[in-house]
């Protein structure tokens, strides 16, 4: 009757049999693909210190040794920490103000053909301008702690709205029409259908938002010097020629970015947010 | 209550698709409606649905029932699984325990038992078919809208999935309109076997099917003669 398409025992033992190979197969992917992302990692390294013995010139090219001293002597002051702590959270504020208000600005323009009119052209500008300037004009208008947070939130806020507006452009329109069919209000159809469908874009936008976040921070920091501030103790370090210093205090800004996006990454992955959300609806 | 189109008439920019177009559907039966693609199958759908409305002329007899749907596609929310695409159709006049206890019973009578807490993306396109089906019956509907629901399948999946509708439109026997170009399919499903022809769609022949839905097959004799007389009209 059904048979060919319920699985039968015969069949489904097979299924599961090529998904166990395929997984195999894709552990030995992942395997192989790891092997030659630590290689490049290697030859990176391996360049830069060939370069630096080469050069023999610590003042321009420090070894990494010299580097990695240099940042264990930076972890062991008070200072180091609370500079630190000074941009996590100036990061932190600038990521959740974009994400606020991008996400308000997304839905709303996403939904309302006159309100994506009114911001679309305030996007594309923003989007267009050199980050130099609005960290330079930032410093005309605010105290120095502040320029950071407000330059990354200008230049991560329109990443995600126009992610936001996407996603809400794209949701399939054969849904929508399907829970008009059965009856569905615009209440149940928004949560349901229009809701979830943005969801993946919020994510996507968020990451890249978060990436762009650090960038610029550091970058405000290094213009406008405030007391406290990986960007100011960069800047500082390279004012008076520590090169190695500077080195140091890249590798704490890749850190603070790589982690904080992999930490979110790991809550998004974990919590499964989109299903999370549908399934509790 | 059969359902009317009392002289319909509508207008897609410069293409008429309907021109004072009067229809009967009779109730509690299969009507299959034939016709090439662009005739104006699906926008008669959407008429009877209220998806669309008419420029002039109306649709009764089907005022405030509601209608299950069947589409091309499954159409299942792909961040539901498919016991919650079935029970958020159901949500808005059933508690959710009866909800959740009609959902189970439609999805046994289409075979998914197992698959209940699956998400789409982890069925094959049959059995993704099969949730839409169950939607379809489990939504307490009078009137049932088909817009070539199995189309997209192969042709053994395809007689597998007419299989199962008959089971289920047995059980209710709503009243259903199946709009299809396959002359196989409305000759297998259609009490009654409309051909149409546009656009603007015009009614050129409505044929009683002469077997008995049970004993409908594509080599019983009656069956192969209308399929002829069907071929001619459509040709």
């Amino acid at each position: 009757m059904m048979g060919s398409t319920s699985p039968n025992k015969g069949s489904r033992k097979k299924r599961s049999q090529n998904m166990r190979s395929a997984e195999h197969a894709r552990t030995v992917l992942r395997f192989r693909n790891m092997c030659i992302s630590g290689a490049a990692v290697i030859v990176l390294l391996g360049t830069w210190w060939a370069a630096a013995v080469l050069m023999d010139a610590a003042i321009i090219l420090p070894p990494p040794p010299t580097v990695i001293r240099e940042l264990l002597a930076l972890l062991q002051s008070n200072d180091f920490w609370m500079s630190v702590w000074v941009t996590l959270l100036r990061g932190l504020t600038g990521f959740f103000i974009s994400l606020l208000v991008g996400v308000i600005v997304g839905i709303a323009a996403g939904i309302s053909l006159p309100l994506h009119a009114l911001f679309k052209p305030l996007i594309a500008v923003i989007r267009t301008t050199p980050i130099m300037s609005v960290i330079l004009i930032a410093l005309l208008w605010f105290k120095t702690g502040t320029v950071p947070i407000f330059s990354s939130f200008l230049i991560a806020f329109p990443v995600i709205t126009q992610n936001i507006i996407v996603g809400i452009r794209q949701t399939d329109e054969k849904l929508l029409q399907m829970g008009r069919a059965y009856g569905l209000d615009s209440t149940r159809r928004l949560l349901h259908i229009s809701i979830p469908s943005v969801v993946p874009y919020v994510i996507s936008g968020a990451q890249t938002a978060l990436g762009l976040t650090w960038k610029v921070v550091v970058a405000a920091e290094v213009l406008s010097l405030p007391n406290w501030g990986v960007g100011s103790e960069m800047q500082l370090s390279q004012m008076s020629l520590e090169t190695a210093q500077v080195f140091a205090w890249t590798a704490v800004a890749i850190l603070l970015s790589a982690g904080s996006q992999w930490l979110l990454s790991l809550g998004l992955h974990s919590m499964s947010w989109s299903r999370l959300y549908a399934d509790s609806m | 209550m059969p359902i009317q189109c009392n002289q319909l008439s509508l207008t897609f920019k410069d293409l008429t698709v309907f021109d004072n177009f009067s229809f009967e559907i009779p109730d509690r039966h299969v009507t299959a409606v034939l016709g090439p693609s662009g005739c104006g199958k699906t926008t008669l759908l959407n008429l009877i649905s209220g998806l669309l409305s008419p420029a002039l002329g109306s649709v009764s007899g089907i005022s405030d029932e509601r209608i299950s749907y069947l589409f091309q596609e499954p159409r299942l929310l792909p961040w539901k699984s498919v016991r919650k695409n079935i029970e958020l159709v159901l949500s808005p006049f059933m508690q959710a325990k009866d909800a959740s206890v009609r959902c189970s019973k439609f999805l046994e009578m289409v075979g998914l038992s197992r698959f209940t807490d699956y998400y789409p993306h982890e069925l094959s396109g049959g059995m993704r078919q099969r949730a839409a089906v169950a939607r379809a019956f489990a939504y307490p509907a009078a009137v049932m809208l088909m817009d070539e629901p199995f189309q997209a399948l192969d042709l053994h999946l395809k007689l597998s999935l007419i299989e199962l509708f008959e089971k289920l439109w047995n059980y209710d026997r709503r009243t259903a309109v199946f709009v299809t170009h396959d002359i196989q399919e409305a000759l297998l499903l259609g009490d009654t076997i409309v051909v149409l022809y546009g656009p603007p769609a015009e009614i050129q022949a409505a044929i009683p099917n002469p077997v008995p839905r049970e004993q409908r097959s594509l080599k019983e004799h009656a069956i192969l003669e209308l399929e002829q007389q069907l071929y001619t009209l459509l040709a």
